[in-house]
């Protein structure tokens, strides 16, 4: 591999054809990490960031679009998710929303080893950006958003402490009640969110422009659009880096999500059969009239069974009683006999599980190591709350980068490392998450170290959405519980 | 299918029986008037079990005990293929039958297996070879009610089981076994099931046994059978490729054909032309339209069973879902519990197809229209079991919709559109309880 692995994730890389020889999925070397998703660099001798609020986020959502499917299973997921939640809550204070350019901000941070505190303080620019992603009505993160990226904008240079003070600020100032009813939520959120996702980018933007070049941001703001992506590209770093945060939170879930959504709002119609049949009888009569035009010279294919002619009518009778015991009806037998080779073809399969269910794949084998790498996340988020972490303001808002974006990240460094540990909690995840995280994958792209291990784009994708959606919700509760702590 | 009133999904479904009636002694025989029957079924049969010539059971020469253990199962009187097959197999004359799905094959070869065995005689007397171990473990438990007070020990072995366990058993004393046929062929090679007086086979699902799935295994098995053997073929379905295995291993079998036409009478099919994408709208719509008593979906792979058994939990639906990848062990879960009626719903992908039987089924959805047409075929007889009525409804996309006229043909039926209410009368029990009274025997 001519090029270094990369702390960013990337959404998408486009090259040229000619010039790939190979492609291989990598894991990136484990490397063992820190809570806050920082290399494990000696130079680091003390640090605020808070485990990657990632796999906390990611529960949540996965626990909602996808549901148990055994009942117990899915049930028992979901009150750990939810007993974790509001553990993580207190901890994560108001910042959670940040997250998604957190994270990766946090690994780089972590890879150049020496500054971890200054960079925890870049992500509360961040911050506002996750604002919006609270379940909370619209129009009032929106509003948040703008302010607290002034805010965090200015802080972003300020010091660690300083840190404090946007935490505090966002649980007070976001207050949009969070909806905690679970079932709810996830309808709900949808919606929000996806406005979010537009105001993002016009809203957000703004603020930023004091920093970053306007072309640059521009292009950004475009790149957003087309892709369905949310948060990234607003926090106003300056370039490269801007950029690959932002993606880590993957577009691809937006579309899983929304194709759920309009499932949701198509659902409370009933299907309408009577059309349906309708459109087929006339499809039906159609080419039976092509079909009748064309018998006599040639026989189409499409054409083929479909007339009743005379022709046809012999070969049809395939059982009568009278003439034999024997009945020549198609079955597997005879297909295979005949050397047809009833062989699936996979790459049809996804394909149209995509197109029926939103997602190619419920197996849970796929993507175990991103998975674990989450809630690995949730663990350590934990585990610092309780220590009084969560001051780290930018810590925080760290691992919500984590979570939201951070996934890129997450699954580069973090989720690598924890893949492996993954605690039970983890691989409860495992079992519901799998489907939402294929249905991500459907997506091209995401450079990155594959911490998801074998099918590493897929599961990027996958991962990012998760965190992305969790991150939103989350930090809605996290807000108004927070602040007093 | 406008409104109609709509049992709320999620509750357990309704058992099909309903009255507690107390049979009345036919005749004189005091020990007919002491058994303990089951509550009566009075849905509605249709011709195809009904029309019979008439006989009783207890005009076959049947011990006492296997009589009383047909009772006691329920059984009132032969269904036509019992009536035709029995005393023929009794003779001890191969059989080559055929009869529409649900029709009481099971009761037509076990009956007179269970007659021929002699409980005294500590060997193997007679083996039932079925195509999936669900199928198996069903079919044992219709031979050991059967033979309740019989003594005869009948055992199932099927893969996904401790072989060690399977070898400790049939150690001990064994007249028959239904089996998978991995399994009873690894027995034998491994000379643990001794073969040497079996005298009788019995091939269920013939045709899927002898088709290229268990490619050369029945020639194995019937190597390991004594010279002297019968050898029974029940299926609702025979391509013209069992000839070979007839014509190779069966002397002069006696052909029984109880099969007018291909589909079962009590079974009204539809489809629903929807695309891909709107499936699970659909589905959707199905449940909250239809009056499902149970109902088995199925899908073509093993993995969209899965998906989909996640959709429909995500609807708030719920369903249990089966497959051949999943562990035996949940297999038999599902397949328990879902007879047991604890779930309403149940998605599976051709592991069940064939002879599975669950009385409470009244619906089959083709979520994946099937391509050929024999799995249509034994895939809606898991509705109208036993001549009851049911529906079976298709979803038919763009590119099924040759499939869906070729299926048609072939089997002589028809599919209809899916109208805008079915009439319950065509599949819920409650719309077409018989008047009671015995006499269901005529229609």
């Amino acid at each position: 591999m001519p090029v270094p692995a990369r702390d960013e994730v990337y959404e998408y890389i486009i090259f040229r054809g000619t010039d790939i020889k190979k492609i291989e999925v990598c894991d990136t070397p484990k490397q063992p990490t820190l809570p806050g998703g920082l290399h494990n660099d000696p130079a680091i001798v003390q640090h605020s960031a808070p485990a990657v609020p990632s796999s906390f986020q990611a529960a949540p959502f996965s626990r909602q679009s996808l549901g148990p499917i055994g009942g117990s299973l899915g049930l028992s997921y979901g009150s750990y998710g939810q007993s974790i939640t509001q553990q993580g809550i207190p901890g994560a204070g108001g910042f959670p929303m940040g997250s998604t350019s957190q994270p990766s901000e946090l690994s780089t941070v972590g890879g150049s080893g020496g500054s971890g505190v200054g960079s925890l303080d870049q992500p509360s620019g961040t911050a506002p950006v996750a604002v919006p992603a609270p379940i909370g009505p619209p129009p009032q993160s929106g509003a948040h958003a703008i302010h607290q990226t002034d805010i965090l904008v200015g802080s972003r240079s300020s010091t660690p402490t300083a840190r404090k003070s946007p935490v505090s600020d966002a649980g007070v100032q976001v207050s949009p009640p969070p909806n905690r009813e679970e079932k709810k939520k996830s309808s709900q959120q949808r919606q929000p969110q996806q406005e979010r996702s537009q105001r993002n980018g016009s809203q957000v933007g703004p603020p930023r422009r004091g920093n970053v070049p306007q072309q640059q941001q521009q292009h950004q703001q475009q790149q957003q659009q087309q892709m369905g992506h949310q948060q990234g590209q607003q926090q106003g770093q300056p370039g490269d880096l801007q950029g690959q945060r932002g993606r880590g939170q993957s577009f691809n879930n937006q579309g899983n999500r929304q194709r759920q959504f309009q499932d949701r709002q198509l659902f409370e119609k009933d299907y309408d059969f009577e059309q349906a049949n309708e459109e087929f009888e006339e499809l039906r009569n159609q080419l039976a009239r092509t079909k009748i035009a064309e018998n006599g010279d040639k026989k189409d294919d499409s054409g083929h069974e479909t007339t009743a002619g005379d022709v046809e009518d012999d070969s049809l009778i395939c059982y009568d009683k009278t003439k034999s015991f024997f009945d020549s009806i198609s079955c597997e037998a005879i297909e295979r006999s005949k050397g047809k080779s009833q062989r699936p073809d996979w790459r049809l399969e996804r394909k149209i599980n995509v197109e029926t269910f939103g997602v190619s794949s419920a197996r849970r084998g796929y993507y175990p190591r991103g998975r674990g790498g989450y809630y690995r996340g949730g663990y350590y988020r934990t585990y610092n709350y309780n220590h009084g972490y969560y001051r780290g303001g930018g810590g925080y808002r760290g691992g919500r980068g984590g979570g939201g974006s951070g996934v890129g990240r997450g699954v580069a460094t973090v989720g690598a490392g924890s893949g492996g540990a993954a605690p039970a909690p983890g691989a409860a995840a495992a079992t519901v998450l799998p489907a939402t995280a294929v249905a991500a994958a459907g997506g091209g792209g995401g450079g990155g170290g594959g911490g998801s291990g074998g099918s590493g784009v897929a599961g990027l994708n996958g991962v990012s959405q998760r965190g992305g959606v969790a991150g939103g919700s989350y930090s809605s509760t996290v807000r108004n519980s927070t602040p007093t702590k | 299918m406008a409104d109609m009133a709509t049992i709320p999904n999620h509750t357990s479904p309704i058992k099909p029986i309903i009255n507690n009636q107390v049979v009345k002694p036919l005749d004189d025989k005091s020990w007919k008037s002491q058994l303990v029957l089951p509550p009566r079924d009075r849905r509605k049969r249709t011709s195809d079990v009904t029309d019979t010539k008439g006989n009783e059971f207890e005009d076959f020469c049947l011990k006492r005990d296997l009589l009383m253990g047909i009772f006691e199962k329920g059984w009132e009187k032969p269904s036509p293929i019992q009536e035709a097959s029995i005393p023929v197999a009794l003779s001890g004359r191969d059989i080559l039958a055929r009869a529409k799905n649900g029709t009481g094959k099971t009761g037509a070869y076990s009956i007179p297996l269970l007659e021929q065995i002699d409980p005294t005689q500590n060997h193997i007397q007679a083996l039932v070879i079925v195509p999936t171990r669900e199928l198996a473990l069903q079919t044992s438990h219709i031979c050991n009610e059967l033979a309740k007070h019989l003594g005869v020990k009948v055992m199932v072995t099927t893969g996904g089981t401790n072989l060690k366990d399977d070898i400790m058993r049939i150690y001990e004393i064994v007249h028959a076994v239904i089996a998978t046929p991995g399994r009873i062929l690894d027995l034998m090679e491994k000379k643990v099931a001794v073969m040497d007086k079996c005298r009788m086979l019995v091939l269920d699902e013939a045709d899927k046994l002898l088709s290229q799935d268990f490619k050369g295994m029945l020639d194995r098995v019937i190597s390991y059978l004594p010279p002297e053997r019968q050898i029974l073929l029940y299926s609702a379905t025979f391509p013209l490729t069992v000839e070979q295995f007839m014509k190779k291993h069966l002397r002069s079998p006696y052909e029984i054909n109880l099969m007018d036409e291909l589909t079962l009478k009590g079974v009204t099919q539809y489809y629903a032309f929807v695309q891909e994408r709107q499936k699970v709208h659909c589905l959707n719509t199905l449940f909250s339209k239809l009056q499902i008593n149970q109902s088995i979906i199925f899908c073509n792979s093993t993995q969209r069973v899965e998906l989909l058994a996640k959709k429909i939990t995500d609807l708030g639906y719920s369903c249990y879902y089966i497959h051949a990848k999943m562990a035996q062990a949940h297999r038999n879960r599902v397949f328990h519990d879902f007879r047991a009626g604890l779930c309403r719903n149940l998605v599976c992908s051709d592991l069940f197809t064939r002879g599975i039987d669950i009385q409470a089924v009244n619906v089959v959805i083709n979520f994946d229209f099937p391509k050929m047409a024999e799995t249509y075929l034994h895939r809606i007889g898991r509705s109208g079991r036993f001549g009851h009525l049911g529906i079976a409804i298709n979803l038919i996309t763009y590119d099924d919709r040759f499939a869906l006229h070729r299926i048609e043909q072939e089997l002589g039926t028809e599919i209809k559109p899916i109208p805008k209410v079915i009439d319950p009368a065509l599949y819920v029990a409650e719309h077409h309880f018989e008047e009671d009274d015995e006499g269901n025997i005529s229609k």
